[in-house]
């Protein structure tokens, strides 16, 4: 019963977790939710500027505890692209 | 069972399953956007190339120009298109960038914010986004550690030395070495709109047009490829030349020299003959005494070109909500003695 616990925590910040959190901040930013953001679509077509992809990643990676270069975002610039490759490589 | 033991039971199913909505909610809750500074490498990389293209190449244009002056004269094409040029461009600048983007100072349809921001655009300044973050964050530390481009501060250092380093760093380092603001902090509201997110992108497009459109007029008027080039020089590189220096003259000369008529906690000062090279933004206590006033004419001799142009789109109905000057609020700030009070000397 621990042990299924302590996997639970760590499975929270896998994929899924990572694109809720991505979209979620998101939505934050551009007030509109969550849900209707499509996960394939680039940040910038959400209206986001480089500034504040930067800034994004920046607080993902406070939240995840690791560092993120910046750079990953030009090679996966979607919700879903960005926490596959996070998740990947970890 | 008691009721206490079937919530702890409950909790630790919950932790046992972390079915799809329960991880979401909780990754939810993890998210805050806090970063307003933000350092990268490459948009550092752009912004010193940016700032050095723009100091240099405009000069070397004006020497040029000068030099085909000297040679050949000054015809009323080189005239029209650098008065042209430079007006759309500040336009762009005071009345778009500054008053509309970064203050709200007025309302406008889709169509005017999107010109406004393409105008702006051509100013060499940068991107829509870049220009409205960096010039809240001056507000917010205005002639405070912080400022970006105030004459007293460099970063968090106060400047020391006289007339000519302060004058250096707020009219030209700043721009090499200021820290970048996050626009999902300090400028949600840029980002919400689509239209003008597209712009921001496209700047170097609209930038190179600017360049290319007096060349074109320039060829057509004189019809040849030397009146082409003397149309990209003055109505391109001469124009951005004078657009840079009077631009910056307001984050530096403004915030040292001229008038002060309102109690405000920086060092701006109102000065009448940039005023009118500056479409109205050396009035520049009057503006930072009132930041979302559209109109910086808080006399009846003080020229606002800016506020001027915003009044006849007004009347043609292209925008709205005008924050207009209140003389209650002026004569609360002012500095002057009231006209009533007799002066005990």
């Amino acid at each position: 019963m621990k042990s299924s616990a302590a996997k639970a925590v760590t499975n929270f910040r896998d994929q899924g977790a990572i694109e809720t959190w991505i979209a979620s901040y998101i939505a934050r930013v551009i007030e509109k939710d969550a849900g209707e953001l499509d996960e394939n679509a680039t940040f910038e077509s959400f209206g986001l500027d480089s500034v504040s992809v930067v800034g994004m990643t920046g607080d993902l990676g406070q939240w995840l505890e690791r560092e993120i270069d910046p750079v990953v975002v030009y090679d996966h610039p979607s919700i879903r692209g960005l926490a596959a490759y996070l998740a990947a490589s970890r | 069972m008691s009721q206490n033991a079937l919530v702890n039971e409950m909790n630790v199913l919950e932790v046992e399953m972390p079915v799809a909505d329960e991880r979401d909610v909780r990754a939810v809750e993890h998210v805050s956007i806090a970063q307003l500074s933000i350092n990268d490498a490459r948009i550092n990389r752009g912004q010193v190339i940016h700032a050095a293209a723009i100091l240099v190449l405009p000069t070397m244009g004006v020497a040029a120009a000068a030099y085909l002056a000297v040679r050949d004269g000054v015809s009323l094409m080189e005239i029209t298109v650098l008065a042209a040029m430079y007006s759309v461009a500040w336009i762009g600048i005071t009345v778009g960038y500054h008053r509309l983007f970064t203050h709200h100072a007025f309302r406008a349809g889709k169509l005017v914010r999107m010109g406004l921001a393409i105008a702006g655009s051509t100013a060499g300044q940068g991107p829509v986004n870049y220009w409205v973050t960096n010039h809240r964050r001056h507000h917010h530390y205005s002639d405070k550690p912080g400022d970006i481009h105030s004459p007293y501060y460099r970063g968090r250092d106060a400047i020391k030395g006289g007339f000519f380093s302060k004058f250096f760093h707020s009219q030209v380092a700043w721009t090499f070495i200021h820290e970048h603001s996050n626009t999902a902090v300090i400028a949600k509201d840029m980002l919400r709109d689509l239209s003008i997110a597209r712009i921001h992108r496209q700047y170097f497009l609209w930038l190179g047009l600017s360049f290319v459109l007096p060349a074109v007029i320039g060829g057509l008027w004189t019809m040849s490829p030397l009146g082409a080039l003397k149309g990209f020089l003055w109505g391109g590189l001469m124009r951005l030349f004078l657009t840079y220096h009077s631009t910056n003259f307001i984050t530096s000369l403004t915030h040292m020299w001229g008038k002060q008529v309102y109690k405000t906690t920086d060092s701006s000062r109102n000065n009448g003959w940039l005023a009118v090279i500056t479409f109205g933004e050396a009035w520049h206590n009057n503006h930072h005494a009132f930041p979302s006033w559209a109109y910086f004419q808080h006399r009846w001799y003080q020229i606002d070109l800016g506020g001027i142009f915003i009044r006849t789109l007004e009347l043609l109905g292209l925008v709205y909500d005008v924050r207009r000057p209140l003389q209650r609020a002026m004569d609360a700030r002012s500095l002057a003695r009231r006209p009533h009070v007799v002066s005990s000397s």
